[in-house]
């Protein structure tokens, strides 16, 4: 390297002083779509877990037969219309909303969990066991996942549980990996090694070295985690595999809303919107942080 | 290269094993049998469908029976559809399949690299922008959004598409289908090679070939295009299970009589050795794609090539 | 006339929070035909970064103003590299390891040169690419070049890059720390075949070092950068016996002897973002006096050619002292 890199690297200096996090953070607030995807998730998320149902008399699961199919409107107290047994899709959305999001940070957690776990007993122990596993790990990226959840769901009951179970055995592969190659090169790092010297105990380096700087990168992975985990529980509720009656989610809704299009195409618009807006935000946040944790030029 | 070929294939070995048995646990692991979801048949009816397809033989004696005929590429007869056996039935799927698959993946890869190549030319410009916007709102929206859209504004709306009416041979009913599961996997791949691209744009032989005063299309395509292809190779197989599974459900929604199907009503029937066979034949496939993949590393890498 | 003058030269990037980095800070460099001149500095002090913008190779986000004029064109106000990056300036990096295109042939990198600068045919560019192959003694040329860059050593490939460089025939190679990968032993062939090449084509050589044995070995003229500016610049000989700038004697002084003990500079050159005022050297000066931090120095001619921006060449009294 010569100094062609200079200026890249003296770019950095500023940050240095705030530490990791806050150059981190500062380049995260500067980024617009990151910016708009916090403000939209937050406002989704008031407005499911909070403020939702103050705004709709309704109960996700009341038939009003004498109100079916009830087109959309601000005026009508169906903001959203209702459904072909007249059930209100306002509150539908806001109740699927709430379980799809639910899934979505359990599903991502479990997989989390295992993830972590898995690929830092590997990349810090190393050796047979790392290899071992590992190869493990590229066994079983081979195989076709998503057929084996659609068996375990259609034979095993189509249970809330089961789907987080399900979904999280899939996802914990990429996070391993990633977690594994972290812990490899932080194992090696000067910076343990200096703390080695000076005295610190293995906890303490893990706790004061090693957990700070797995943090973003498992950060980063568990914000892309979640709408992945979205995405498959729509797929399997789709399907008619995942979220069952009365309860709903909006893969549900969409799968009604899909059968129903050609009479009531509000009952997908919507779902299917609120759906795609809300992995979008999550795929722009996670980009962003992405971006602000490993500051190359993109 | 030979030798190579080879050698991923016994690789495979111990991955289609772990195939095969995970899928026959699991689905005798079910409660339930294939028999016990009608009403109660009388019981020498019963013992003698248990014969016939050796469910009364203990489980060990089950596998191995079913490991070998496996092994000879026989996936056995259907549990529901008496007078098929599996391999017939996967039979009259894959072409439906494979054309739905094979044109979705060289569409997703081929305008996936295109538009990602494009967003690297004009780095930093509205272009750039609006392209990835636009790429990663495609893989916020999953196909079964895009599949009902597609049909309500090109079938039911506008008249320009059928919907379905899948025969062998249209085109048509075709086009729907591809882009729905396509365009997800198109946009991955645009994000892909846009960044694999600008991470080239980096190193240290592209400052060399702007020192040589090359120009900006023989530096992208020339130079930079081949290593950017790396990490889009490398998400082929992801790719593919990805096209497969979308299958799932694009078959189902514009009912296309193709193994995604078979699949789903497999399941729903416990049609045990249909849904093991599909399951291994998506593995099989899949494992396929990944000896492809390493392949196609040696053709794209003289390093690699070097060692055969 | 100069064959490439550089006037007031500064390069600027945006850093964080509307900060500005100051990589090159109005630096004043003329090149003639036919002699090697040295630049030499610590890493950052933005001698690459001069050569870059020459050669119109900076980052887009670099902000460059000044004058490059090169041949009498003003590269910097035209930005017509066209037809001159490449074929009438060439420039050889730091790393042959990397600086190499892993994916494609010798023959395809070398003959893409003679094929968009001279128009040639595949063909004639692959002869022509052999022929310059031989120059730099690449055993077997005519073999070698379907080869691909992994399968020759860090010498044999930074040969490779310096014939890819003058298939053109330049006027000016920049060879920018063209050695510093490479072991000594396969350094000092590169140096040797760099001479040769200063005498048999007849052309430029702008070398950019942080070694001064290179300079010594190589340049007819030295000029010192520090902090984005040229401190001391005269023919090489005078530089080394009588070193006006303090940092030009650091320099000097800091060159591992056998007779004597090393001695390192003290202190660490300034951030970009944070130049001192006065004399970017003040800080780290054995010497600095009144007006160091709070003026800048202004280049003083010692004698013909060499010159140096010191404040103790105004002062008499403090030099002697």
């Amino acid at each position: 390297m010569n100094e062609m890199n200079a200026p890249a690297a003296s770019k950095k200096q500023p940050n240095t002083n705030l530490g990791l996090y806050g150059g981190a953070w500062l380049r995260l607030r500067e980024n617009r779509w990151a910016r708009w995807a916090v403000w939209v998730l937050a406002i989704l998320l008031l407005l499911l877990f909070a403020v939702g149902p103050l705004l709709s008399p309704y109960a996700p699961d009341h038939a009003d037969w004498d109100h079916i199919l009830v087109r959309p409107g601000l005026m009508a107290s169906h903001y959203l219309g209702t459904d072909v047994i007249g059930r209100d899709l306002f509150a539908r959305i806001m109740q699927g909303g709430r379980i799809s999001l639910m899934v979505g940070f359990a599903g991502a957690l479990v997989s989390l969990l295992i993830g972590v776990c898995y690929g830092a007993i590997a990349g810090f122990v190393g050796g047979r066991l790392d290899m071992f596993m590992m190869r493990l790990v590229d066994l079983l990226y081979a195989l076709p996942f998503m057929f084996f959840v659609i068996l375990l769901m259609v034979f095993f009951g189509r249970s809330f549980l089961l789907i987080f179970v399900a979904i999280g055995a899939i996802n914990w592969l990429d996070m391993a990996r990633i977690v594994r190659g972290q812990a490899m090169s932080l194992r090696n790092l000067a910076f343990i090694e200096a703390a080695r010297v000076y005295g610190q105990s293995t906890i303490g380096i893990l706790v004061r070295h090693v957990v700070p700087n797995l943090l973003g990168v498992v950060l980063v992975y568990a914000t892309m985690t979640i709408p992945q985990v979205m995405m498959i529980e729509a797929f399997l509720s789709f399907l008619g595999l995942g979220v069952q009656e009365p309860l709903t989610s909006w893969g549900t809704l969409i799968k009604e809303g899909a059968d129903l299009m050609e009479v009531a195409p509000y009952l997908l618009i919507f779902p299917g919107g609120c759906f795609a807006l809300t992995v979008l935000c999550f795929n722009m946040l996670g980009d962003g942080l992405r971006d602000a944790l490993d500051p190359k030029e993109r | 290269m030979l030798s190579l070929i080879l050698r991923r294939l016994l690789q495979a070995i111990p991955t289609l094993f772990l195939l095969i048995t995970i899928s026959f646990a699991m689905v005798r692991a079910a409660p339930g049998g294939p028999f016990s979801t009608e009403r109660a048949l009388p019981p020498e009816v019963e013992r003698a469908l248990q014969a016939r397809y050796h469910l009364d033989e203990p489980l060990p004696q089950q596998y191995l029976r079913y490991l070998g005929s496996v092994v000879r590429g026989d996936l056995g007869p259907s549990f529901r559809y008496e007078e098929y056996s599996v391999n017939d039935l996967i039979a009259q799927g894959i072409p439906v399949t494979a054309r739905l698959g094979l044109f979705a993946m060289a569409l997703a890869l081929l305008v996936g690299i295109g538009l990602g190549i494009a967003a690297a030319w004009w780095h930093h410009s509205t272009v750039d922008r609006l392209f990835m916007l636009a790429a990663v709102t495609g893989i916020s929206v999953p196909s079964f959004v895009l599949a009902p859209l597609f049909i309500l504004l090109f079938a039911v709306l506008w008249h320009w598409l059928p919907a379905g009416g899948y025969a062998p041979g249209t085109i048509a009913p075709m086009v729907l289908p591809v882009l729905a599961l396509a365009l997800p996997q198109m946009a991955y791949i645009a994000r892909l090679t846009r960044g694999a691209m600008l991470e080239v744009l980096r190193s240290p032989f592209i400052r060399t070939a702007r020192a040589k005063g090359l120009g900006m299309r023989l530096i992208l395509l020339r130079h930079a295009l081949r290593p950017a292809l790396i990490p889009v190779l490398s998400y082929a197989g992801p790719a593919l299970a990805g096209l497969l599974s979308g299958s799932v459900v694009v078959e189902q929604i514009f009912g296309l009589p193709g193994i995604g199907r078979f699949f789903i009503q497999g399941a729903l029937n416990r049609d045990y050795t249909l849904v093991m066979g599909v399951t291994i034949l998506a593995g099989v496939v899949i494992i396929l794609m990944n000896l492809l993949v390493d392949l196609a590393y040696m053709a794209l890498d003289p390093r690699l090539g070097a060692r055969g | 006339m100069a064959l490439l003058s550089i006037e007031g030269l500064r390069v600027t990037y945006p850093g964080m929070q509307g900060s500005l980095l100051h990589v090159v800070n109005g630096v004043d460099l003329e090149l003639y035909a036919g002699e090697v001149c040295a630049v030499v500095g610590e890493s950052g002090s933005g001698k690459s970064q001069t050569a870059m913008a020459a050669m119109g190779l900076l980052d887009e986000q670099a902000q460059v103003s000044g004058v490059i004029r090169f041949q009498g064109n003003d590269l910097v106000a035209s930005k017509a590299w066209h037809g001159v990056r490449g074929s009438r300036i060439a420039m050889v990096f730091q790393d042959p390891m990397s600086a190499l295109n892993p994916y494609l042939t010798i023959e395809r990198q070398m003959t893409e040169v003679l094929m968009v600068h001279k128009g040639c045919s595949r063909l004639d560019a692959r002869d022509r690419a052999i022929k310059e192959l031989n120059h730099m003694r690449i055993p077997d040329a005519a073999r070698s070049i379907m080869r691909y860059p992994h399968e020759f050593s860090g010498g044999m490939r930074q040969r490779v890059l310096l014939a890819m460089a003058l298939l053109c025939e330049p006027d000016l190679l920049i060879a920018d720390e063209a050695t510093a990968a490479l072991d000594v032993t396969v350094q000092a062939q590169i140096l040797q075949l760099l001479k040769e090449v200063r005498d048999s084509h007849h052309m430029s050589i702008w070398i950019i070092t942080h070694d001064l044995g290179v300079v010594a070995a190589l340049g007819d003229r030295v000029a010192v950068m520090y902090a984005g500016r040229i401190v001391e610049t005269g023919p090489v000989q005078e530089v080394f016996d009588q070193p006006a700038h303090p940092y030009t004697q650091a320099l000097l002084e800091a060159m591992p002897r056998d007779d004597q003990p090393l001695r390192p500079i003290r202190g660490q050159p300034p951030s970009p973002a944070a130049i001192p005022p006065g004399c970017p050297f003040h800080p780290r000066c054995p010497r600095c006096f009144d007006p160091c931090d709070k003026e800048m120095p202004r280049g003083m001619s010692l004698s013909g050619e060499h010159k140096a921006a010191c404040h103790l060449l105004s002062h008499p009294q403090e030099l002697a002292s």
